[in-house]
């Protein structure tokens, strides 16, 4: 019987179980599954899936409390910017820079606040990988993985194994230019050439002259880890190392659509003749025009 | 008739729904007070950035005043639970939210108590 088949022992194995069990019920062995069905270890660089980041979207999480409620524990009671206990980072700035982000911390806690996500501005780079709602996924060919973010559609695209273009053929854009190599199961990714902005919403700024390393890779079976080094020559004392994991969603998850449709929290100039954030109700007159 | 705004002082009830402000800062909501209403539902605007939730409310006076609630997205909201259809329009609710700072009638959800018994709570993302 086994002879006219060449598939070798699983199959073999197989078929016997299946003539013994349409003889008898009950066989014992005949439950196991042929070797080739066994359970896989995972595949480190199968990154596929749906991904949430974990913790909070506030990169410098140490500064966010506002102070004149907080407890003084991130997170805690007061917080105004949505952080995670288990956050604490702060921005090694130069003092120069220090005082600026302080000047806008204050500011934030007084309702003062230009932060341009609230007018659907794209996150940019950095700013995105300390986290934008909503999920991501990793979309990796042989030439460019391409990180796709559900909120505003967002895209980062990272060109393998070629170097950068002369800095004289590139201007500054939201997510600059990156290019990434394999070490191992690591995805190491270059970048430069990113627009000037904010680290997060309590107005952490950045240069347009940052250049960042990542190191991207999958921990386990459904968690994953982009830790990122940023020199930033303008603002920066040193470089600053922060990690970020994200955990997988379900089987079958899969991104939504998010467009910025119906905005009704824009920036306006307040009475102050200082940015504010908005809540435009419906009875409300167009913002700025009396 | 005894519906209309009811402050809960204390947020410690609903300490464990906390709103997410995603798209912008919450810093206009206050996150220390809690307002609740009971209302129609006007229209449930089924949109990104935000979903907004209008309902109508009697104020002290029996007459109807609109109260605009600030809510996640689509998707999101779909995981929480709501429909585009659920809540509908005309449909009975009880809203928590934290309110505007500036005393205009709007809020950031805590919960919705939909016309089912079904009660949704919001947790900080």
């Amino acid at each position: 019987m086994m002879s006219k088949f060449s598939g070798g022992r699983p199959a073999a194995a197989v078929l016997s179980c299946m003539v013994l069990a349409a003889l008898t019920v009950g066989i014992a062995g005949c439950d196991k599954k042929p070797v080739a069905a066994a359970a896989k270890a995972d595949d480190p660089k199968d990154w596929s899936g749906v991904w949430n980041l974990k913790g909070g979207l506030v990169f410098d999480a140490a500064s966010a409390a506002d102070p004149s409620t907080a407890s003084g524990k991130p997170g805690g009671e007061g917080q105004v910017f949505g952080v995670g206990p288990d956050a604490r980072e702060t921005v090694p700035y130069k003092p120069e820079y220090q005082a600026l982000y302080e000047k806008t911390l204050a500011e934030r806690h007084k309702l003062i606040d230009d932060d341009y996500i609230s007018n659907c501005i794209p996150y940019g780079f950095p700013r995105i990988v300390g986290g934008s709602p909503g999920p991501l996924e990793f979309i990796v060919t042989p030439k460019e993985v391409w990180i796709i973010y559900q909120y505003f559609q967002q895209i980062r695209r990272i060109y393998m194994d070629v170097p950068h273009k002369p800095a004289s053929e590139r201007w500054p854009t939201y997510y600059g230019e990156s290019v990434g190599h394999w070490e191992g199961d690591t995805l190491v990714v270059d970048t430069v050439g990113s627009k000037a902005g904010r680290y997060d919403r309590t107005g952490a700024p950045y240069s347009d002259q940052t250049h960042s390393v990542e190191r991207i890779r999958k921990i386990n079976a459904t968690s994953m880890e982009d830790q990122i080094t940023i020199e930033d020559p303008v603002m920066l004392a040193k470089p600053w190392t922060v990690a970020r994991t994200y955990s997988k969603m379900e089987p079958g998850a899969r991104m939504g659509e998010f467009y910025c449709e119906v905005n009704r929290n824009p920036i306006v100039i307040g009475k102050d003749g200082k940015p504010h954030q908005s809540v435009v109700l419906p009875d409300d007159k167009i913002p700025g025009v009396e | 008739m005894k519906f209309g705004v009811i402050s809960l002082l204390t947020a410690g009830l609903l300490s464990l729904a906390a709103p997410a402000f995603a798209h912008h800062s919450g810093a206009m909501f206050d996150g220390k007070k809690t307002v609740s209403v009971v209302g129609t539902v006007k229209s449930f605007e089924w949109t990104n950035p935000h979903s907004w939730l209008e309902v109508m409310v009697k104020d002290k006076d029996g007459k109807p005043v609109q109260w605009s609630i600030e809510m996640n997205g689509p998707e999101a909201l779909f995981r929480q639970g709501f429909r585009q259809d659920n809540p509908k329009v005309g449909d009975r609710v009880t809203v928590v939210m934290h309110p505007l700072r500036d005393g205009r009638r709007g809020g950031s959800v805590v919960s919705v108590l939909l016309p089912d018994g079904k009660l949704i709570g919001f947790k900080s993302t």
